[in-house]
């Protein structure tokens, strides 16, 4: 394409030399094919009049070999409308930009595009537009291409003459109808590149085509120079988005839209258009609501995620300014590690903290043993129930009779036995009872005296030296499990408890 | 810890009041009678041979059937009478003075303290620093000491004295040794901790053995 327009192909140039380029590319996309789908939604051909049975096959039989048939996925036939739409919304005239173009291919070549153009106008007409009572597509057709061509050069007739249209068929639905197509597919292209045409004409009318690459269209083919308008480049850009193979412009031009389209059509082709946007409508609220769940899932966890980190940031920073003081502390003890004045300082404190330290030992033990001393009789009341205790022993042992030497005589005979009369004898005097009792006599000390003394000794063996009352070795299984557990944890095993005898146990 | 916590649920239980007598505790009211029969009677059954009831009055009293209560329920025959009523009646005798020990052995089981009950044996030299002649209450014997100790010759007159008798032992305490703060943990016996109940040191009748670290309390009784 090396030849350059003059300037006064304003509007239709580069579509007019770009169509022959664009029907070539468009004629190796639209791909023929020989045998008739089963069942595809897609095929043009079956829309308006599907025909079965016995009259499909008399219609075989008479019928010459027709033209292979073309087929449109969703997406090329919303380029194809859009372009309808862009022509009637830039005044452009649609015969001429879409369908008089084909007119230099030639034979089967324009009749195979220009079946593939009409067939997703008729598809659009059907769909959004007046019912097939009220107005034929052929009559839709011709009353756009005649309104196109009307005279531009006045705007308010124009517009006059566009409301009486639309008030004649009681609505004018391509417009509307592709401004809704128009918008879905704005609404989940891509973002527009930053370079892309920000003139006011292309973001009013053409907002679905800003991501449409179409920098690299003018790079591609004008290489910068004589850039045509937009109004003329995007209808090219269509009619050859529209053209290019089906798979390849669903997947990578409109991969969302082209996703977002499959859905009603696989409902039925016969459904209206309202039921399918209902079904689309519930799929994507339901997919709506899906992600404002993982929305909120996902904000929570950024939330707690974003404490974590609080935390772990003040951690960090605690530990930087014990660091720091940690590091200033031996800056200072290596500059004070030669100072005798410190360290003499820091031995007076030491010893003066020691002292303290023993004092308050000393302290604790003179109040323990305060507080125990003041639960125990003084030495004066021990002296008191001493003397009562005597007392008392006397007037017991004035109380009985003694047969003094008949017992001694009997004591004697029980030397080898170790009564305990024997052993407080041995006790009180260091002699058996009956040396005790004869010395007694010898010394004219009375019977009373004697077995005052004995019970003496009897009182100190029976009262004061037993263990009672003994806690310790009560039978208690509870107990002996609490004190072994206290012993294995807390101290080495302990010698067993002193074995008592049975004469000084309670 | 530890032994501040022994010692004070010891005394709590000397010290409990009875519910049904406020005035004494159950230990005291219950526990420290019942001893002090068992040891009265234990010890009227060793001197069985030596003591016996002094008069038959005493004897008969006793066994007399209680008029207001006629129809008591097994009564002893009268073999059992003879066998035993004389040795209760004996232990009854002495019952009220080893209660009175048994008290003030349980009111001493507070004291971290060791003790030690001395008996002077015949033949000793008086000491009026440590004995007491039998008449003479602790607090004038020593009074007595002290005022006739300036005396050269009452002094030589106690240094040829001689004891013939002792009556009632003299009382001798230690001090136990608390424990420091570095022997507390690991390795102190849970039995160091707790309260002692046999704290009176056995034997050592005669003074001047064993004596180390013991200070006197109460002087022996003697006769001289």
């Amino acid at each position: 394409m090396s030849r350059s327009p003059s300037p006064c192909f304003t509007l239709f140039m580069p579509v007019w030399l770009r169509l022959p380029r664009v029907i070539r590319v468009c004629h190796g996309s639209l791909i023929p094919r020989q045998k008739k789908p089963s069942c595809s939604p897609a095929c043009p051909e079956q829309w308006p009049s599907p025909v079965t049975g016995k009259m499909a096959r008399k219609s075989k039989r008479n019928r010459k070999p027709q033209l292979p048939r073309l087929y449109l996925r969703r997406g090329d036939r919303i380029k194809v409308v859009a372009c309808l739409d862009y022509a009637l919304e830039h005044d452009l005239d649609l015969t001429s930009v879409a369908v008089n173009n084909l007119d230099l291919l030639k034979g089967r070549e324009r009749k195979v595009a220009e079946r593939a153009i009409h067939g997703a106008l008729r598809e659009e007409y059907r769909n959004y537009g007046r019912s097939e009572g009220d107005i034929s597509f052929q009559t839709f057709l011709t009353e756009g291409s005649t309104f196109l061509r009307y005279d531009r050069g006045d705007p308010e007739t124009l517009r006059d003459e566009r409301r009486r249209v639309i008030e004649s068929g009681g609505q004018y639905p391509p417009r509307e109808t592709l401004r809704t197509t128009t918008t879905r597919s704005r609404a989940l292209a891509p973002h527009p590149p930053a370079g892309s045409d920000t003139s006011g004409l292309s973001l009013h009318s053409t907002p679905e085509f800003e991501g449409f690459n179409g920098s690299m269209a003018w790079n591609d083919d004008r290489s910068g120079e004589n850039r045509p308008s937009p109004a003329a480049a995007v209808p090219r850009q269509l009619l050859r988005s529209a053209a290019v193979s089906p798979a390849s412009m669903g997947e990578e031009s409109f991969p969302q839209s082209t996703r977002a389209e499959e859905v009603p059509e696989t409902v039925s082709p016969q459904t209206p258009i309202h039921a399918t946007h209902e079904v689309h409508v519930d799929a994507l609220e339901k997919e709506l609501a899906r992600r404002a769940e993982e929305l909120k899932a996902a904000s929570r966890t950024i939330v707690q995620q974003q404490d974590h980190i609080f935390t772990l940031s003040n951690r960090l920073t605690a530990a930087e300014k014990e660091c720091k003081e940690i590091e200033r502390s031996i800056k200072k003890a290596a500059e004070l590690k030669d100072n005798v004045t410190v360290q003499a300082n820091l031995r007076y404190e030491n010893s003066v903290l020691r002292d303290q330290n023993i004092k308050m030992i000393s302290q604790r033990e003179v109040i323990s043993k305060a507080a125990r001393d003041s639960l125990v009789p003084t030495n004066q009341s021990v002296r008191e129930e001493f003397d009562l205790i005597l007392a008392g022993l006397k007037d017991g042992c004035s109380s009985v009779s003694i047969t003094m030497p008949r017992v001694a005589r009997a004591f004697d005979a029980d030397d080898l036995n170790e009564t305990p009369v024997l052993a407080w004898s041995r006790r009180l005097t260091g002699l058996t009872f009956r040396e005790f009792v004869a010395g007694a006599i010898d010394d004219n000390i009375s019977d009373i005296h004697i077995i005052s003394a004995l019970t003496a000794t009897a009182t100190a063996d029976l009262v004061f030296e037993s263990s009672f009352p003994d806690f310790l070795p009560r039978e208690s299984p509870m107990l002996d499990q609490y004190r072994q557990h206290i012993l294995t944890r807390g101290t080495p095993p302990y010698p067993q408890a002193p074995s008592h005898s049975n004469s000084n146990r309670i | 810890m530890l032994s501040e916590l022994d010692l004070l649920a010891c005394h709590s239980i000397l010290s409990t009041p009875n519910d049904q007598d406020n005035s004494n505790s159950y230990f005291h009211s219950k526990i420290l009678v019942k001893t002090a029969s068992d040891l009265s009677l234990s010890l009227a059954n060793a001197l069985q041979g030596v003591l016996s009831p002094s008069d038959d009055t005493m004897l008969g009293a006793d066994l007399e059937p209680d008029p207001f209560c006629p129809q008591t329920p097994a009564t002893p025959t009268q073999e059992d009478r003879n066998q035993t009523e004389p040795r209760s009646l004996v232990a009854m005798a002495f019952e009220e003075h080893i209660l009175r020990a048994l008290k003030l052995k349980a009111n001493l089981l507070l004291a971290r303290s060791k003790y030690k009950l001395v008996f002077p044996h015949p033949g000793h030299r008086f000491d009026a620093t440590t004995m007491v002649r039998d008449g003479e209450s602790q607090r004038t014997g020593s009074r007595f000491a002290q005022l006739n100790g300036k005396r050269n010759g009452e002094q030589e007159l106690q240094g040829r004295l001689k004891v013939k008798l002792c009556l009632f032992p003299g009382l001798y305490v230690r001090r136990e040794e608390v424990l420091s703060g570095k022997e507390y943990g690991v390795g102190v016996n849970v039995r160091n901790c707790l309260v002692e109940c046999d704290n009176f040191v056995k034997g050592g009748g005669e003074e001047g053995r064993g004596m180390e670290g013991f200070s006197l309390v109460v002087r022996a009784v003697v006769l001289v």
